[in-house]
Protein backbone atom coordinates (compact mmCIF):
# COMPACT_ATOMS: atom_id res chain seq x y z
CA UNK A 1 0.00 0.00 0.00
CA UNK A 2 1.26 3.45 -0.64
CA UNK A 3 2.64 5.45 2.42
CA UNK A 4 0.29 8.49 1.75
CA UNK A 5 -2.83 6.16 2.05
CA UNK A 6 -1.45 3.87 4.61
CA UNK A 7 -0.87 7.36 6.89
CA UNK A 8 -4.47 8.80 6.07
CA UNK A 9 -6.09 5.80 6.62
CA UNK A 10 -3.82 5.31 10.17
CA UNK A 11 -4.83 8.97 11.25
CA UNK A 12 -8.79 8.29 10.11
CA UNK A 13 -9.27 5.22 11.66
CA UNK A 14 -6.42 3.40 13.82
CA UNK A 15 -5.09 7.20 15.36
CA UNK A 16 -8.59 8.77 15.07
CA UNK A 17 -8.49 12.30 16.89
CA UNK A 18 -11.84 12.09 18.12
CA UNK A 19 -12.16 7.95 19.70
CA UNK A 20 -8.58 7.12 20.02
CA UNK A 21 -6.87 10.23 21.37
CA UNK A 22 -10.08 11.88 23.02
CA UNK A 23 -8.95 15.23 21.94
CA UNK A 24 -12.66 15.74 20.38
CA UNK A 25 -14.92 14.06 23.07
CA UNK A 26 -16.29 17.33 24.79
CA UNK A 27 -17.16 18.26 20.89
CA UNK A 28 -18.88 15.16 20.42
CA UNK A 29 -20.45 15.35 23.82
CA UNK A 30 -21.75 19.25 23.40
CA UNK A 31 -22.43 19.49 19.89
CA UNK A 32 -25.60 17.68 19.72
CA UNK A 33 -27.32 18.43 16.60
CA UNK A 34 -29.52 16.55 14.94
CA UNK A 35 -27.96 13.36 12.22
CA UNK A 36 -29.29 15.11 9.49
CA UNK A 37 -27.51 18.80 10.50
CA UNK A 38 -24.45 16.99 11.40
CA UNK A 39 -23.84 16.05 7.83
CA UNK A 40 -23.46 19.59 7.25
CA UNK A 41 -22.41 20.49 10.89
CA UNK A 42 -19.57 17.76 10.34
CA UNK A 43 -18.11 19.81 7.04
CA UNK A 44 -17.54 22.69 8.82
CA UNK A 45 -15.68 21.23 11.67
CA UNK A 46 -13.63 18.64 9.52
CA UNK A 47 -12.81 21.28 7.36
CA UNK A 48 -11.81 23.67 10.42
CA UNK A 49 -9.51 20.77 11.71
CA UNK A 50 -7.98 19.34 8.36
CA UNK A 51 -6.76 23.19 7.53
CA UNK A 52 -5.59 24.12 11.43
CA UNK A 53 -3.70 20.95 11.61
CA UNK A 54 -1.82 21.09 8.33
CA UNK A 55 -0.97 25.09 8.82
CA UNK A 56 0.11 24.65 13.05
CA UNK A 57 2.38 21.66 11.68
CA UNK A 58 3.54 23.24 9.10
CA UNK A 59 4.16 26.68 10.76
CA UNK A 60 5.65 24.48 14.10
CA UNK A 61 7.93 22.72 11.91
CA UNK A 62 9.28 25.93 10.08
CA UNK A 63 9.60 28.43 13.57
CA UNK A 64 12.61 27.67 15.41
CA UNK A 65 12.23 28.14 19.51
CA UNK A 66 10.97 25.10 20.35
CA UNK A 67 7.90 23.61 22.26
CA UNK A 68 7.01 26.93 23.82
CA UNK A 69 7.05 28.96 20.41
CA UNK A 70 5.51 25.37 19.24
CA UNK A 71 1.90 25.41 21.22
CA UNK A 72 1.76 29.04 20.70
CA UNK A 73 1.51 28.61 17.58
CA UNK A 74 -1.36 26.20 17.96
CA UNK A 75 -2.75 28.37 19.92
CA UNK A 76 -3.05 31.11 17.49
CA UNK A 77 -4.22 28.81 14.63
CA UNK A 78 -6.65 27.29 17.07
CA UNK A 79 -8.13 30.72 17.65
CA UNK A 80 -8.20 31.80 14.36
CA UNK A 81 -9.87 28.21 13.35
CA UNK A 82 -12.56 28.67 15.95
CA UNK A 83 -13.01 32.47 14.59
CA UNK A 84 -13.63 30.78 11.39
CA UNK A 85 -16.26 28.10 12.60
CA UNK A 86 -18.15 31.09 14.59
CA UNK A 87 -18.19 33.09 11.43
CA UNK A 88 -19.88 29.58 9.83
CA UNK A 89 -22.65 30.19 12.77
CA UNK A 90 -21.65 27.19 14.60
CA UNK A 91 -20.12 27.44 18.30
CA UNK A 92 -22.17 30.32 19.08
CA UNK A 93 -23.66 30.53 22.62
CA UNK A 94 -22.84 28.08 25.73
CA UNK A 95 -22.55 24.75 26.95
CA UNK A 96 -23.18 23.74 29.76
CA UNK A 97 -22.37 27.88 31.20
CA UNK A 98 -19.22 28.01 28.83
CA UNK A 99 -18.77 29.45 25.56
CA UNK A 100 -18.68 27.22 23.39
CA UNK A 101 -16.03 27.79 21.29
CA UNK A 102 -13.74 26.48 23.84
CA UNK A 103 -15.14 23.05 23.74
CA UNK A 104 -13.51 23.13 20.14
CA UNK A 105 -9.93 23.98 21.42
CA UNK A 106 -8.54 20.23 22.72
CA UNK A 107 -9.61 18.55 19.44
CA UNK A 108 -7.66 21.81 16.98
CA UNK A 109 -4.89 21.98 19.29
CA UNK A 110 -4.65 18.40 20.30
CA UNK A 111 -4.11 17.44 16.15
CA UNK A 112 -1.61 19.86 15.85
CA UNK A 113 0.40 18.53 18.36
CA UNK A 114 -0.34 14.65 17.52
CA UNK A 115 0.88 15.30 14.03
CA UNK A 116 3.89 17.86 15.29
CA UNK A 117 4.84 14.87 17.61
CA UNK A 118 4.95 12.71 14.20
CA UNK A 119 7.33 14.57 12.43
CA UNK A 120 6.41 13.47 9.14
CA UNK A 121 7.44 14.91 5.82
CA UNK A 122 5.02 17.55 3.91
CA UNK A 123 3.48 14.88 1.71
CA UNK A 124 2.78 12.97 4.30
CA UNK A 125 2.29 15.61 6.73
CA UNK A 126 -0.71 16.44 4.46
CA UNK A 127 -1.97 13.02 3.97
CA UNK A 128 -2.23 13.01 7.88
CA UNK A 129 -3.77 16.34 8.04
CA UNK A 130 -6.60 14.52 5.44
CA UNK A 131 -7.05 11.46 7.38
CA UNK A 132 -7.61 13.53 10.58
CA UNK A 133 -10.13 15.89 9.12
CA UNK A 134 -12.08 12.54 7.42
CA UNK A 135 -11.92 11.06 10.72
CA UNK A 136 -13.46 13.57 12.41
CA UNK A 137 -16.22 14.08 9.94
CA UNK A 138 -16.83 10.04 9.92
CA UNK A 139 -17.03 10.11 14.10
CA UNK A 140 -18.83 13.27 14.27
CA UNK A 141 -21.72 12.31 11.94
CA UNK A 142 -21.58 8.97 13.67
CA UNK A 143 -22.13 10.13 16.83
CA UNK A 144 -24.76 12.50 16.71
CA UNK A 145 -26.68 9.71 14.23
CA UNK A 146 -26.24 7.37 17.63
CA UNK A 147 -27.22 9.86 20.19
CA UNK A 148 -30.70 11.32 17.70
CA UNK A 149 -31.21 7.19 18.03
CA UNK A 150 -31.07 6.95 21.64
CA UNK A 151 -33.11 9.92 22.43
CA UNK A 152 -35.84 8.52 21.19
CA UNK A 153 -35.25 5.05 21.98
CA UNK A 154 -37.46 4.18 25.19
CA UNK A 155 -34.91 2.70 27.71
CA UNK A 156 -34.61 3.59 31.54
CA UNK A 157 -33.27 7.02 32.23
CA UNK A 158 -30.22 6.46 34.23
CA UNK A 159 -28.58 4.55 30.80
CA UNK A 160 -30.34 6.91 28.17
CA UNK A 161 -28.63 10.01 26.63
CA UNK A 162 -24.57 10.56 27.73
CA UNK A 163 -24.29 7.01 29.38
CA UNK A 164 -25.44 5.58 26.35
CA UNK A 165 -23.98 7.48 23.71
CA UNK A 166 -20.27 6.94 25.74
CA UNK A 167 -20.79 3.17 25.94
CA UNK A 168 -21.46 3.46 22.13
CA UNK A 169 -18.85 5.49 21.47
CA UNK A 170 -16.21 3.21 23.00
CA UNK A 171 -17.21 0.33 21.12
CA UNK A 172 -16.85 2.29 17.83
CA UNK A 173 -13.36 3.34 19.34
CA UNK A 174 -12.39 -0.50 19.86
CA UNK A 175 -13.32 -1.29 16.24
CA UNK A 176 -11.86 1.55 14.57
CA UNK A 177 -8.65 0.80 16.29
CA UNK A 178 -8.48 -2.53 15.16
CA UNK A 179 -7.63 -1.18 11.69
CA UNK A 180 -4.13 -0.84 13.17
CA UNK A 181 -3.28 -3.98 11.30
CA UNK A 182 -3.68 -2.07 7.88
CA UNK B 1 -29.65 16.85 45.43
CA UNK B 2 -28.11 17.40 42.30
CA UNK B 3 -25.51 14.56 42.28
CA UNK B 4 -25.87 13.20 39.08
CA UNK B 5 -25.68 16.21 36.79
CA UNK B 6 -22.25 17.62 38.63
CA UNK B 7 -20.68 14.28 38.52
CA UNK B 8 -21.58 14.31 34.85
CA UNK B 9 -19.98 17.64 33.76
CA UNK B 10 -16.59 16.97 35.85
CA UNK B 11 -16.53 14.07 33.75
CA UNK B 12 -17.78 15.29 30.64
CA UNK B 13 -15.85 18.86 31.38
CA UNK B 14 -12.60 17.23 32.46
CA UNK B 15 -11.66 13.60 32.93
CA UNK B 16 -12.42 12.72 28.86
CA UNK B 17 -10.24 14.45 27.07
CA UNK B 18 -7.16 13.56 29.31
CA UNK B 19 -8.25 9.98 29.66
CA UNK B 20 -6.25 8.96 26.42
CA UNK B 21 -2.84 9.98 28.55
CA UNK B 22 -3.57 8.41 32.08
CA UNK B 23 -3.42 5.27 31.76
CA UNK B 24 -1.11 4.62 34.22
CA UNK B 25 -1.04 6.20 38.30
CA UNK B 26 1.30 8.50 38.24
CA UNK B 27 -0.04 9.75 34.50
CA UNK B 28 -3.16 10.62 35.94
CA UNK B 29 -1.71 12.10 39.04
CA UNK B 30 0.86 14.40 37.02
CA UNK B 31 -2.58 15.23 34.52
CA UNK B 32 -5.00 15.77 37.35
CA UNK B 33 -2.13 18.22 39.28
CA UNK B 34 -1.59 20.11 35.78
CA UNK B 35 -5.16 20.57 35.42
CA UNK B 36 -6.15 21.79 39.23
CA UNK B 37 -3.07 24.35 39.02
CA UNK B 38 -3.93 25.41 35.57
CA UNK B 39 -6.81 25.99 36.85
CA UNK B 40 -6.88 28.07 40.05
CA UNK B 41 -4.35 30.18 37.93
CA UNK B 42 -6.42 31.12 35.41
CA UNK B 43 -9.24 31.53 38.14
CA UNK B 44 -7.35 33.91 39.92
CA UNK B 45 -6.13 35.90 36.90
CA UNK B 46 -9.83 35.77 35.53
CA UNK B 47 -10.03 37.67 38.74
CA UNK B 48 -7.48 40.26 38.51
CA UNK B 49 -9.03 40.45 34.97
CA UNK B 50 -12.23 41.05 35.55
CA UNK B 51 -12.44 44.82 35.63
CA UNK B 52 -9.50 45.44 33.63
CA UNK B 53 -10.55 43.65 30.13
CA UNK B 54 -13.81 43.05 28.57
CA UNK B 55 -15.33 40.03 27.84
CA UNK B 56 -14.51 38.45 24.63
CA UNK B 57 -10.65 38.85 25.60
CA UNK B 58 -10.91 38.08 28.46
CA UNK B 59 -11.26 34.34 27.79
CA UNK B 60 -8.65 34.66 25.26
CA UNK B 61 -6.07 35.95 28.34
CA UNK B 62 -7.36 32.59 30.16
CA UNK B 63 -6.69 30.32 27.59
CA UNK B 64 -3.04 31.50 27.06
CA UNK B 65 -2.88 31.75 30.69
CA UNK B 66 -3.74 28.22 31.32
CA UNK B 67 -2.14 26.62 28.23
CA UNK B 68 1.18 28.03 29.35
CA UNK B 69 0.82 26.87 32.85
CA UNK B 70 -0.12 22.84 31.78
CA UNK B 71 2.97 23.67 29.28
CA UNK B 72 5.31 24.12 31.78
CA UNK B 73 3.69 21.55 33.93
CA UNK B 74 3.91 18.76 31.39
CA UNK B 75 7.48 20.02 30.50
CA UNK B 76 8.48 19.82 34.42
CA UNK B 77 5.76 16.43 35.20
CA UNK B 78 9.03 13.93 33.72
CA UNK B 79 11.30 15.05 36.25
CA UNK B 80 8.55 14.63 39.09
CA UNK B 81 6.89 11.63 37.74
CA UNK B 82 8.23 8.71 35.82
CA UNK B 83 6.17 9.57 32.48
CA UNK B 84 7.38 8.64 29.03
CA UNK B 85 8.87 11.67 27.15
CA UNK B 86 6.04 11.00 24.82
CA UNK B 87 3.55 12.24 27.26
CA UNK B 88 4.77 15.75 27.55
CA UNK B 89 2.89 17.19 24.55
CA UNK B 90 -0.30 15.97 25.61
CA UNK B 91 -0.07 16.70 28.87
CA UNK B 92 0.33 20.19 27.45
CA UNK B 93 -3.15 20.13 25.85
CA UNK B 94 -4.65 19.27 29.81
CA UNK B 95 -4.55 23.24 29.80
CA UNK B 96 -6.86 23.82 27.27
CA UNK B 97 -9.55 20.91 28.91
CA UNK B 98 -13.17 22.64 29.62
CA UNK B 99 -12.77 22.07 33.25
CA UNK B 100 -9.95 24.79 33.35
CA UNK B 101 -12.70 27.21 32.20
CA UNK B 102 -15.35 26.39 34.90
CA UNK B 103 -13.06 27.92 37.49
CA UNK B 104 -13.06 31.43 35.19
CA UNK B 105 -16.77 31.23 34.83
CA UNK B 106 -18.26 34.59 36.13
CA UNK B 107 -21.52 33.29 36.56
CA UNK B 108 -21.75 33.71 40.74
CA UNK B 109 -23.86 30.84 41.07
CA UNK B 110 -21.88 29.05 39.29
CA UNK B 111 -18.81 29.97 40.96
CA UNK B 112 -20.11 29.42 44.47
CA UNK B 113 -22.52 26.06 44.15
CA UNK B 114 -20.52 24.10 41.27
CA UNK B 115 -16.90 24.53 41.58
CA UNK B 116 -15.68 22.64 44.65
CA UNK B 117 -17.83 19.48 43.57
CA UNK B 118 -16.86 19.60 40.04
CA UNK B 119 -13.33 19.42 41.07
CA UNK B 120 -13.45 17.05 43.86
CA UNK B 121 -15.13 14.48 41.52
CA UNK B 122 -12.61 15.04 38.78
CA UNK B 123 -9.57 14.44 41.14
CA UNK B 124 -10.93 11.37 42.04
CA UNK B 125 -12.47 10.42 39.09
CA UNK B 126 -8.82 10.94 37.38
CA UNK B 127 -7.01 9.40 39.99
CA UNK B 128 -9.79 6.39 40.81
CA UNK B 129 -9.67 5.85 36.53
CA UNK B 130 -5.57 6.12 36.94
CA UNK B 131 -5.65 3.38 39.16
CA UNK B 132 -7.87 1.00 37.79
CA UNK B 133 -7.15 0.73 34.35
CA UNK B 134 -3.01 0.32 35.63
CA UNK B 135 -4.20 -2.10 37.55
CA UNK B 136 -6.39 -4.27 34.90
CA UNK B 137 -4.70 -3.14 31.46
CA UNK B 138 -1.22 -3.46 32.84
CA UNK B 139 -1.02 -5.51 35.71
CA UNK B 140 0.82 -3.00 37.44
CA UNK B 141 0.18 -0.52 40.40
CA UNK B 142 2.52 2.85 40.32
CA UNK B 143 4.73 0.55 37.57
CA UNK B 144 5.19 -2.30 39.91
CA UNK B 145 4.12 -5.74 39.59
CA UNK B 146 1.30 -6.74 40.76
CA UNK B 147 -0.10 -9.98 39.37
CA UNK B 148 2.02 -12.72 39.55
CA UNK B 149 2.53 -13.73 35.65
CA UNK B 150 3.15 -10.19 35.04
CA UNK B 151 0.14 -10.56 32.38
CA UNK B 152 -2.74 -8.12 32.49
CA UNK B 153 -6.50 -9.02 33.86
CA UNK B 154 -8.21 -6.81 30.98
CA UNK B 155 -5.83 -5.69 28.25
CA UNK B 156 -8.56 -3.54 27.19
CA UNK B 157 -8.52 -1.02 30.39
CA UNK B 158 -5.64 0.16 29.19
CA UNK B 159 -5.81 1.13 26.18
CA UNK B 160 -7.61 4.78 25.58
CA UNK B 161 -10.91 3.38 24.22
CA UNK B 162 -11.42 1.23 27.25
CA UNK B 163 -11.94 4.30 29.43
CA UNK B 164 -14.90 5.03 26.93
CA UNK B 165 -16.42 1.63 29.13
CA UNK B 166 -14.84 3.04 32.42
CA UNK B 167 -17.03 5.96 32.57
CA UNK B 168 -19.90 5.07 30.93
CA UNK B 169 -20.13 2.32 33.67
CA UNK B 170 -19.19 4.92 36.59
CA UNK B 171 -22.06 7.36 34.94
CA UNK B 172 -24.55 5.13 34.93
CA UNK B 173 -23.52 4.32 38.97
CA UNK B 174 -23.48 7.54 39.52
CA UNK B 175 -26.87 7.87 38.41
CA UNK B 176 -28.46 5.56 40.34
CA UNK B 177 -26.43 6.75 43.60
CA UNK B 178 -28.46 10.08 42.84
CA UNK B 179 -31.67 8.12 42.29
CA UNK B 180 -31.35 6.49 45.05
CA UNK B 181 -30.97 9.27 47.40
CA UNK B 182 -33.68 11.27 46.20
CA UNK B 183 -35.73 8.16 46.87
CA UNK B 184 -34.27 8.14 50.26
CA UNK B 185 -34.97 11.54 50.61
CA UNK B 186 -38.78 11.58 49.31
CA UNK B 187 -39.51 8.67 51.83
CA UNK B 188 -37.72 10.37 54.82
CA UNK B 189 -39.76 13.53 54.20
CA UNK B 190 -42.90 10.99 53.97
CA UNK B 191 -42.18 9.52 57.00
CA UNK B 192 -41.76 13.13 58.91
CA UNK B 193 -45.06 14.21 57.60
CA UNK B 194 -47.01 10.81 58.58
CA UNK B 195 -45.48 10.89 61.81
CA UNK B 196 -46.49 14.84 62.14
CA UNK B 197 -49.65 14.00 61.30
CA UNK B 198 -49.85 11.18 64.71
Amino acid sequence: MNEGVQVLLNYMLSENVMLVSFFGVTLLLTETEGARAAMKGGLVFATAVLVSTLVGTLLATALPGGEVIEMLAFLVVSLLAVSAIRAGGRLTGERLGLPAPLYALPLLVGSQALLTQASLDFPLTFAAAVGVGLGVYIVYVLSTSMFEQIRLTETRSVVKGVPALIIALGILGFALMGFQLL
Amino acid sequence: MNLSSTFEKALILGAYPLLALTVTAYEATAATAIVIIAAVLAWLTTLWLRSLIPEPLRWLVVVAVSAAIALGGGLLAPFLFPLSTAITTRLAVAGITPIVFIACVTDERETRGGIVPTFISFVVVMLVAGLLREALGNGTLFLRQITASGTAVAGIMGTPTGAFLFLGATMIVARLAARRLVADDTAGEAHTLQRGKR
